[in-house]
C-alpha cells in the first residue's frame, strides 16, 4: 500500500464533500473552502478536556458516582464509535444522489481497492472528528479527574481499532449496496422503487433514533449490566476489552482483543474485496413500465393539464430521489421518538383524560407538518439542471406552483387522514372537538405547503451534490418564519382551551382558524409566484 | 403583417458584471433557413441564443421572434421554439417516455399527436429497448438524442440548437443534419451554434460570426470565403483569419517542441 496515493486520496474525497457542502456560486470563494474539522478537534479537545474537569473539580460529585459513571462509558465508547462510523458512512450513502455518485476518475487511476478504502475510511473519521472530540474529550477531563487515565488511554487504543474496524466494514456496505441497487432496479422495475423506498425511509428513522438520548441512556444501561451475554456479537469484542480490563480479567482482555484484531483484518479485506469487485460504480439502468396517463377533463383525450403532468413529475422525483426520500421520513421518525419519549398506554387507558390521548399525537402532527413544509420548500432547488425544462416550456409561475403546491399536500393529507383514523378510533371526543382537530390539520398542511413555496422560491439552491439541501442557508429563516406563522393561525383553539377555559366553541375556533389560513395561503402563494417569475429568466 | 425573418435582433446588449458578452449585436434571420452562429469560446453565442428563448433579457434593444416579443410574452414565445442546450438538461429520475410526455403534455399535444412521432424517433437514434429506463443512467449521446427528441416533438416554428451534433454517434449526427434540411423545406427556421466548420458548412444557409460580443461579419459560407481571401480554402480557414486566429500554426510549432 502506498500511504502517499492513501493520504492524497483521503484528502481529496474530504475536499469534494467539504466543497460540496459549501457550495459557493463563486468558484474562487469555494475554492478557498479548507479543512476545518481536524482544526476545531485540535482546539476543541483540551479545552473540553479542560472544561470538563473543572466542572468535576468544582461541582462536588462523590467521586465513587463518577467513577462508576465513567466505567460505563469507557465500555460504551468503542462499540459507539464503531457505530458513529457506520451511521455516518450510511447516512452519507442514502442521502447520496445517485446522480452524484460520480468517482469515475478513481476507475482509470493506478489506485488499489486497499488504498481508496483505506482513503475513504479516512475521510470517513474526519466528518466524525467533531463528535469523537466531545466524547473523547469529556471522558478525558472525567478520567484525570477520578485518576483513571491509563484505562482511558486503553480506551482510546480499542476505539481506534473500533473505529476503524466501521470504517473499513462501511465500505464494504457502500460498495455492496452499490451493486445489489443496480441489480434489484435492473430487476425490479416498480417493485425496486417501493423497496428502495420502504428501505431508506426505515433506515433514516431507525438511525434518527439512535442519536436520541434516551435511547443512548437505555442503551448506556444495557451496556452496564448485560453486555458480557452478547458476547457471541462480534462487533462488541472491542467494549468487551475494557469491560475485561475493568474486571481485571486479563486473560478474557487478552482474547477480545485477538478477537477485534481478527475483525479488523477482516473488516479490511472484505471492504478492500468488494471494492475491488465492484469497482467501477454501477450506472442506475432502473426499467419502470410506463405511466399511467391523466385524462383530460375537457376533452376526454390523454392529455394532462400543465399543473397536473409537472405534480405527477414532482411526486416521482419525491420517491425516487434518494435525498428526496428522506423527507417521508420525517413524520415516521417522530411517531417512532414518540413512542420512547411519551406514555403512550394511556392510548388503551379509559380512565385517561381525552387531552392525554390528544397529547399522543402532536409529535407526529408536528412531523406532519414539519414533512409538508419541507416537501414544498425543496420542490424548487430539488429541480436542479432539469429547471430549464421548464425555463424553456410555455407554463406560468402559478400552473408550476399548483403543481408543487399540490404534491406535498397530497402526501400529507393522506398521512394526515390516517392519522385522524386513528385519533378516532382511540381518542373519542365530541364531534365539533374533531372538527377543530380536523380543521386544524388540513390548514397546518395546507399553510406549511404554500408557505414552503414561498421559502422555497426565495432561497433555491439548485446545485447538485452529494447531501444537496436545495435551499440556501436564508431559507432557515423561513422555516423558523413558517414555524410562527402556522402558530399564530392555530393560536385561537389553543387559548380557547389553554386560556380562555372553552368560552368559544370549536366551530368558531375552527373558522378562524381556517380565515387565518387561508389569509396566509394567498400571501404566501403571491410571493412564491413574483419569485419564480425571477427565476425563471436566467439573469 | 407577414414577418419575413423568424428573429430580429436590433442593438442588442448584454452584460454579465464587467464582461460584455454581447455588444450592440444586429441580426436578421430570414423565415425558413438555417443560420450558423459561430464564434470561439465565450464569444456570446450561447447568451445570443438564450436572449432569443427570452431566457436572458438583454440590457438593451430589441428582439422579436415571429414578431412577438420573448421579454414580454415569453410564453408565447416558448410555445413555438425548440431549443437544445449545449448539455442535455434532462429529468434524470424520470424514464425516457415519461420525460417525453412531460415535454408533450406541457406543450399541450395531444397523446396520439405525439406518440407516434416518439416511436419514430426512438427508432431513428436506436434508443428503442430503452425508453423505460431512467435517464440518470443514459450516456452522453443517449441524453442528446432524448433532448433533440423533446425539441423537435413539439414541431417548433423555431429551433435553437446549441452545439447540437456533440456527442452523436456518426449515424445520428448524419440524420440530424438531413433532418435540419427537411424542416427548413417545411418552413422551420433553425439557429445553431458549432465549433465544427465543416458541419457549418455543410448545413448553414447563413452563417455569422461572433467574436467577443460582436457580430464581425454574415453570409453565405462563399460570402464569407471571399471576404477572408480564402475562397478556394474552407470555413474554417476563413474563421480561423476572420477571428484573427492565424497564429495557430505557431501556437502548434510551440506546443510541438
Amino acid at each position: 500500500m502506498n500511504l502517499t496515493k492513501t493520504r492524497k486520496i483521503a484528502q481529496v474525497l474530504i475536499l469534494s464533500a467539504v466543497r460540496a457542502r459549501r457550495r459557493n456560486s463563486n468558484p474562487v470563494v469555494e475554492a478557498k473552502s479548507r479543512l476545518i474539522n481536524n482544526k476545531i478537534a485540535a482546539v476543541g479537545f483540551p479545552l473540553i478536556t479542560i472544561a470538563t474537569y473543572l466542572i468535576f473539580y468544582r461541582g462536588g460529585l462523590p467521586l465513587e458516582l463518577i467513577s462508576s459513571a465513567l466505567s460505563q462509558a469507557f465500555v460504551f465508547l468503542p462499540v459507539f464509535s464503531l457505530f458513529l462510523m457506520v451511521v455516518n458512512g450510511l447516512i452519507f450513502e442514502i442521502t447520496l444522489s445517485e446522480y452524484n455518485t460520480s468517482t469515475d476518475i478513481i476507475n482509470w487511476l493506478p489506485l488499489r481497492a486497499s488504498e481508496y478504502v483505506v482513503g475513504s475510511t479516512i475521510s470517513s473519521i474526519y466528518f466524525s472528528l467533531p463528535f469523537l472530540m466531545v466524547f473523547y474529550g469529556v471522558t478525558l477531563g472525567a478520567s484525570a479527574y477520578v485518576g483513571q487515565l491509563l484505562i482511558w488511554v486503553a480506551t482510546l487504543m480499542v476505539s481506534l481499532m473500533a473505529i476503524l474496524i466501521g470504517g473499513f466494514f462501511i465500505e464494504f456496505v457502500r460498495a455492496f449496496m452499490n451493486e445489489a441497487s443496480s441489480v434489484i432496479s435492473k430487476r425490479g422495475g416498480r417493485f425496486s422503487q417501493v423497496l428502495q423506498l420502504v428501505s431508506t425511509v426505515s433506515i433514516i428513522a431507525v438511525l434518527a433514533l439512535f442519536f436520541n438520548y434516551k435511547v443512548l441512556i437505555k442503551v448506556m444501561e444495557w451496556f452496564g449490566f448485560t453486555l458480557e451475554q452478547v458476547w457471541f456479537i462480534p462487533i462488541m469484542w472491542p467494549s468487551m476489552i475494557i469491560q475485561s480490563l475493568i474486571n481485571q480479567n486479563i486473560t478474557n482482555s487478552t482474547l477480545y482483543t485477538v478477537g477485534s484484531l481478527a475483525l479488523m483484518v477482516a473488516s479490511y479485506s472484505l471492504g478492500s474485496y468488494a471494492r475491488e469487485k465492484y469497482w467501477v460504480p454501477k450506472p442506475i439502468t432502473m426499467s419502470i413500465g410506463s405511466s399511467v396517463k391523466v385524462r383530460d377533463r375537457k376533452t376526454g383525450s390523454l392529455v394532462a393539464r400543465p399543473e397536473q403532468v409537472i405534480a405527477s413529475k414532482d411526486l416521482k422525483a419525491l420517491f425516487r430521489k434518494k435525498e428526496m426520500m428522506t423527507l417521508l421520513a420525517i413524520p415516521l421518525m417522530l411517531f417512532l421518538l414518540n413512542f420512547i419519549n411519551m406514555d403512550v398506554s394511556v392510548l388503551w387507558d379509559d380512565a385517561a383524560r381525552a387531552a392525554d390521548r390528544l397529547g399522543v399525537f402532536i409529535l407526529p402532527g408536528m412531523g406532519l407538518f414539519m414533512m409538508s413544509l419541507y416537501v414544498s420548500m425543496v420542490s424548487i432547488g430539488q429541480e436542479g439542471r432539469g429547471f430549464m425544462n421548464l425555463q424553456i416550456s410555455p407554463v406560468t409561475p402559478r400552473q408550476i406552483i399548483l403543481g408543487k403546491a399540490s404534491v406535498g399536500w397530497m402526501v400529507s393529507a393522506i398521512i394526515l387522514v390516517g392519522m385522524l383514523a386513528v385519533e378516532c378510533y382511540f381518542i373519542r371526543i365530541p364531534m365539533d372537538a374533531f372538527f377543530a382537530v380536523c380543521v386544524i390539520g388540513v390548514a397546518t398542511i395546507t399553510e406549511a405547503c404554500c408557505l414552503g413555496l414561498m421559502v422555497g422560491s426565495m432561497f433555491p439552491d439548485f446545485t447538485e451534490v452529494p447531501r444537496a439541501r436545495f435551499i440556501s442557508s436564508g431559507g432557515v429563516i423561513g422555516i423558523l418564519g413558517s414555524g410562527m406563522v402556522v402558530l399564530v393561525t392555530i393560536a385561537p383553539g389553543l387559548l380557547n382551551h389553554f386560556v380562555w377555559s372553552n368560552n368559544l366553541s370549536f366551530w368558531m375556533t375552527g373558522l378562524i382558524t381556517l380565515v387565518l389560513a387561508g389569509v396566509v395561503c394567498l400571501l404566501s402563494i403571491s410571493i412564491a409566484e413574483r419569485k419564480l417569475k425571477e427565476l425563471l429568466l436566467m439573469n | 403583417m407577414i414577418n419575413e425573418y423568424a428573429v430580429k435582433i436590433e442593438n442588442v446588449s448584454k452584460s454579465f458584471g464587467d464582461t460584455n458578452a454581447v455588444k450592440q449585436l444586429n441580426l436578421n434571420i430570414p423565415q425558413g433557413t438555417i443560420y450558423g452562429l459561430l464564434g470561439p469560446n465565450g464569444s456570446g453565442k450561447s447568451t445570443t441564443m438564450k436572449m432569443i428563448m427570452g431566457l436572458l433579457k438583454p440590457d438593451n434593444g430589441n428582439i422579436e421572434v415571429y414578431g412577438i416579443n420573448p421579454q414580454t410574452t415569453p410564453y408565447e414565445v416558448k410555445k413555438i421554439i425548440g431549443y437544445v442546450p449545449e448539455t442535455p438538461q434532462l429529468y434524470e429520475f424520470l424514464t425516457a417516455m415519461e420525460y417525453l410526455e412531460f415535454i408533450a403534455t406541457i406543450h399541450e399535444l395531444e397523446q396520439n399527436e405525439y406518440e407516434s412521432k416518439v416511436n419514430e424517433f426512438l427508432k431513428a437514434f436506436e434508443l428503442v429497448g430503452h425508453e423505460n429506463e431512467v435517464l440518470g443512467g443514459y450516456s452522453h449521446g443517449m441524453k442528446q438524442k432524448i433532448a433533440i427528441t423533446a425539441a423537435l416533438l413539439i414541431e417548433p416554428k423555431l429551433l435553437i440548437l446549441d452545439e447540437p451534433l456533440g456527442g452523436l454517434d456518426p449515424k445520428s449526427a448524419r440524420i440530424m443534419k438531413d433532418l435540419l434540411n427537411r424542416l427548413t423545406e417545411e418552413g422551420v427556421t433553425v439557429v445553431f451554434s458549432t465549433h465544427v466548420m465543416e458541419i457549418a458548412e455543410a448545413v448553414c444557409d447563413n452563417v455569422g460570426i461572433l467574436y467577443k460580443g460582436e457580430l464581425l461579419t454574415e453570409g453565405t459560407s462563399d460570402q464569407l470565403k471571399e471576404l477572408s481571401n480564402t475562397p478556394e480554402g474552407t470555413l474554417e480557414e476563413a474563421f480561423l483569419k476572420l477571428t484573427d486566429s492565424s497564429s495557430v500554426r505557431d501556437i502548434v510549432e510551440a506546443l510541438a517542441r
